[in-house]
């Protein structure tokens, strides 16, 4: 696209469903798992879109990519809803919402999130074995058992799952002292 | 180059990051490291990677929310809104600029007028007036336009409130009334206008309500 390709993109409505199309799903489940209300969530992602599309003339592709430029916007948007939303008192308890962490600043969802968006990226059998040795502190030989698998293939598994984190962190926009 | 992390190693590196390998192991994985570029450099990169686990909810990873279907659209319209927005504002802005640039153009033709620019030769006469009351100050000049003269006085000193006559006279002595003024405190700077061409005009004079001659230019012909 070029130097300014995003900003032109999101000037006419089909380039702006094709970027919502690209990037809409990622973002809603961003600003859900920050906020944890729906409602807001799809108010984050259009009110996202709507400032994306205002500051389009800024939007330089040489400086990073369309989705990198979207999350920066998007996490300024959930911090101010957040904030929108603390100020005001509660009209009535959320019933189906799914609720945020308890205390979880949005700086902290977000980060949960993008680690949660890296695991659901990896393939089934590394995110496995990152899930059984990690998270339920299983050891190889547990971990072999559950899986169907020899402990030493749960050990290579861990590593080349742990590698691909590594990566797809970097492409989500991992912040280096995350 | 980067140096690549030895591959027999490799497993052992992970479960160190992620503080799972035992004792004896982990201290002599540390002294392999400590010799070895490549699983240093590694184990950097898998104790980033196991520190961000530390940040996520294990039971949410198998959930993938998905926005509701019409949100696209729902997007689409809402930047539609502000483009409208935006569209009715710079027409706005487009149209208080054109009002300010016709504003401007009308003080240019006023101007013109004024001074004599685009509206005949403009050439100009000054004249000194040779008659004056004591106690006042008073000088005119006379612009060459298509339509005749026009007469600027400037006049400090009549300001006894009467009403004062302009008037000029030609090369027969015929005298052509150009307009009335009041006497004013201060200076009274008066603009007037008369059908007689420029160069056919000889006199510039004022007169009273009475009649009198309060003012006498003389202009060479």
């Amino acid at each position: 696209m070029g130097r300014n390709g995003g900003g032109r993109l999101l000037a006419r409505d089909d380039g702006l469903r094709a970027a919502y199309l690209a990037h809409g799903g990622e973002l809603y489940r961003f600003a859900l798992r920050s906020l944890g209300d729906a409602g807001l969530a799809e108010e984050a992602v259009q009110e996202t879109f709507v400032r994306a599309w205002r500051a389009a003339d800024r939007f330089d592709e040489s400086l990073g990519s369309l989705r990198t430029w979207l999350f920066a916007i998007s996490r300024n948007v959930v911090i101010d809803l957040s904030r929108a939303r603390a100020s005001r008192p509660p009209l009535a308890p959320a019933v189906d919402d799914e609720p945020p962490d308890g205390g979880q600043s949005v700086e902290e969802a977000a980060l949960a999130w993008l680690v949660e968006e890296a695991l659901r990226r990896l393939s089934s059998e590394h995110r496995d074995a990152v899930v059984e040795v990690h998270y339920r502190g299983r050891t190889y030989e547990e971990a072999g058992r559950a899986l169907s698998v020899p402990p030493g293939t749960v050990k290579s598994r861990v590593y080349y799952g742990l590698r691909a984190l590594r990566l797809v962190l970097e492409e989500l926009g991992w912040p280096d002292d995350g | 180059m980067t140096a690549e992390p030895c591959r027999d190693r490799t497993g052992d590196l992970a479960a160190e990051a992620l503080g799972r390998l035992g004792d004896v192991e982990s201290v002599r994985l540390a002294s392999h490291i400590d010799g070895c570029p490549g699983c240093r450099a590694e184990i950097v990169e898998l104790r980033a990677a196991a520190a961000a686990l530390e940040h996520a909810d294990p039971s949410r990873v198998s959930e993938r929310a998905e926005p509701p279907p019409d949100l696209a659209g729902r997007v689409v319209a809402r930047v539609g809104i502000e483009r409208r927005q935006r569209t009715r504002r710079r027409r706005r802005q487009a149209a208080v600029g054109a009002a300010a640039a016709a504003a401007v153009a009308g003080v240019v033709i006023v101007g013109a007028l004024l001074s004599g620019d685009g509206d005949g030769g403009g050439r100009r006469t000054d004249v000194a007036f040779a008659v004056a009351p004591a106690g006042t100050e008073s000088s005119a000049v006379l612009v060459e336009r298509r339509w005749g003269t026009e007469v600027r006085v400037e006049v400090a000193g009549l300001d006894g409130g009467g009403t004062y006559w302009l008037w000029l006279s030609g090369k027969r002595e015929e005298r052509v009334a150009a307009g009335t003024f009041a006497g004013v405190p201060g200076t009274a700077q008066v603009v007037m206008a008369s059908a007689m061409p420029l160069d056919d005009v000889r006199r510039v004079w004022v007169t009273d309500e009475h009649g009198a001659v309060v003012l006498d230019g003389r202009v060479p012909g």
